[in-house]
């Protein structure tokens, strides 16, 4: 019995006939699931390190975006862009027991940094 | 009452002991909902690119983009194919460049950028003799100075030569400029510095190893007419028709050697710049003038997905 699931579309498709981006859900399709997110800030100057404990058996993928003297600009893990002549750059790197924000700034400066870590492995 | 909610296991999964990255979805987590999605293209005119979320708060996106080109044959890669923003990399000959595309959100829109040299490329004066200025009947040759104005009643012209220039025949360029660079400003006759520029219509010129301002000049002409920036700065000359005049030549090859010459066009005396930086070999590049040209008003292309997701 290959062809069983469920599978939902969005608004004003029928399910029998939607190709898989028109579907919101695919129980043949995993989807990333969001296992930890929150916030963690900083203030300094130089390098400094955010360690998070995630809990998973697994090396988990992540996301990380970061924020700058609360200037309302959110940015991507990797972007270096000038912020009121602040330049800031962030990185993580995760193993099986936690996420590692590494925070680096040329002058002082309270980088805010959103994390997602998901349940799905990042390999 | 702690177990409950929906679990959906994967295929060949039992769904009462899948662990968590076996299951296609499960109440317990939170996953990324789309907003949003588009595409679009930067281009120089426009190179920030603002697209209104009507969120009301930060949201969590996602953007792919097209990369630089120059990025493309240095490090790989089609300039076709999308990547996740930002891409950076290592500096092409260690010259600190911005061939990135940035995106950021706010709580009104999601931005995307390409930074100031992304599509842009760079060519060098190679040696000393790349390099002519002219006080008078006085030669700079292979002195590494550049210069234009008027000093003591006498003109200040010079030329400028870039070898390697590689840009196929019949390529009709969208920008070519020169960028000069100030290391001596004198204004003290007031006004602004006056030029006339020319591109040397020739295939493949010559080193200048002699005087090369009787080389013959393009039909194009450029005009400059502006205040001296002071030293340490840069100021930019445009001189696209001039350059695909040449590219345009039946001789012309991918490969060879440009060069553009400039006169004194009633600049007040005692008015001129100069660039006499060649003389310290900066950064082992004999000018730090240079010329910048751009292929394409068309930048990059991107794709972009907005998530309902909150960053705060």
């Amino acid at each position: 019995m290959a062809d069983y699931g469920i599978k939902i579309t969005k608004d004003g498709y029928d399910v029998s006939t939607t190709t898989l981006s028109q579907q919101t859900f695919n129980s043949q399709k995993n989807s990333l699931k969001i296992a930890v997110e929150g916030s963690t800030s900083s203030t300094a100057s130089g390098g400094r390190d955010a360690v998070i404990a995630h809990g998973l058996s697994v090396t988990p993928g992540y996301y990380l975006f970061y924020q700058v003297d609360t200037n309302g600009k959110w940015y991507p893990n990797f972007t270096t862009e000038d912020n009121s002549g602040k330049n800031v750059i962030v990185k993580g790197y995760t193993d099986s027991t936690n996420l590692t924000i590494e925070i680096w700034s040329d002058s002082s400066a309270t980088v805010k940094v959103y994390y997602y870590i998901f349940v799905d492995p990042g390999n | 009452m702690a177990d409950y909610g929906i679990k959906v296991s994967q295929p060949g999964y039992d769904v009462a002991t899948a662990t968590p990255s076996q299951l296609v979805f499960s109440s317990k987590y939170q996953t990324l909902k789309i907003h949003s999605q588009g595409s679009g293209t930067l281009t120089d005119s426009s190179r920030t690119a603002t697209i209104a979320h009507g969120l009301g708060y930060v949201p969590t996106f996602l953007v792919h983009a097209q990369q630089d080109p120059q990025m493309a044959t240095e490090y790989g890669g089609s300039t076709s194919d999308y990547f996740i923003s930002p891409i950076k990399l290592p500096p092409i000959d260690g010259l600190h460049l911005d061939r990135d595309l940035i995106a950021w959100a706010d709580s009104t829109n999601l931005y995307i950028k390409a930074r100031p040299d992304f599509g842009v490329e760079y060519y060098h004066p190679a040696d000393l003799y790349d390099l002519y200025s002219q006080v008078g009947s006085n030669e700079g040759i292979g002195a590494g100075v550049l210069s234009l104005g008027k000093q003591s009643g006498l003109d200040r012209q010079g030329a400028i030569r870039f070898t390697g220039f590689n840009v196929a025949k019949n390529t009709t360029l969208a920008s070519a400029e020169l960028r000069f660079y100030v290391t001596t400003q004198v204004t003290t006759g007031g006004g602004n510095l006056k030029g006339k520029f020319y591109g040397i219509d020739e295939d493949n010129t010559g080193s200048f190893t002699g005087n090369p301002m009787s080389r013959t000049a393009t039909s194009a002409e450029h005009l400059l007419d502006l205040a001296i920036p002071s030293p340490g700065n840069y100021f930019t000359q445009g001189v696209t028709a001039a350059t695909n005049e040449i590219l345009a030549r039946s001789g012309w090859s991918s490969g060879n050697a440009i060069a553009f010459k400039w006169f004194n066009n009633g600049t007040n005396d005692d008015v001129y710049w100069r660039d006499a930086e060649g003389q310290n070999f900066f950064f082992g590049y004999y000018s730090e003038s240079f010329l910048a040209i751009r292929r394409s008003d068309n930048l990059a292309s991107y794709k972009y997905t907005i998530f309902k997701n909150q960053l705060q």
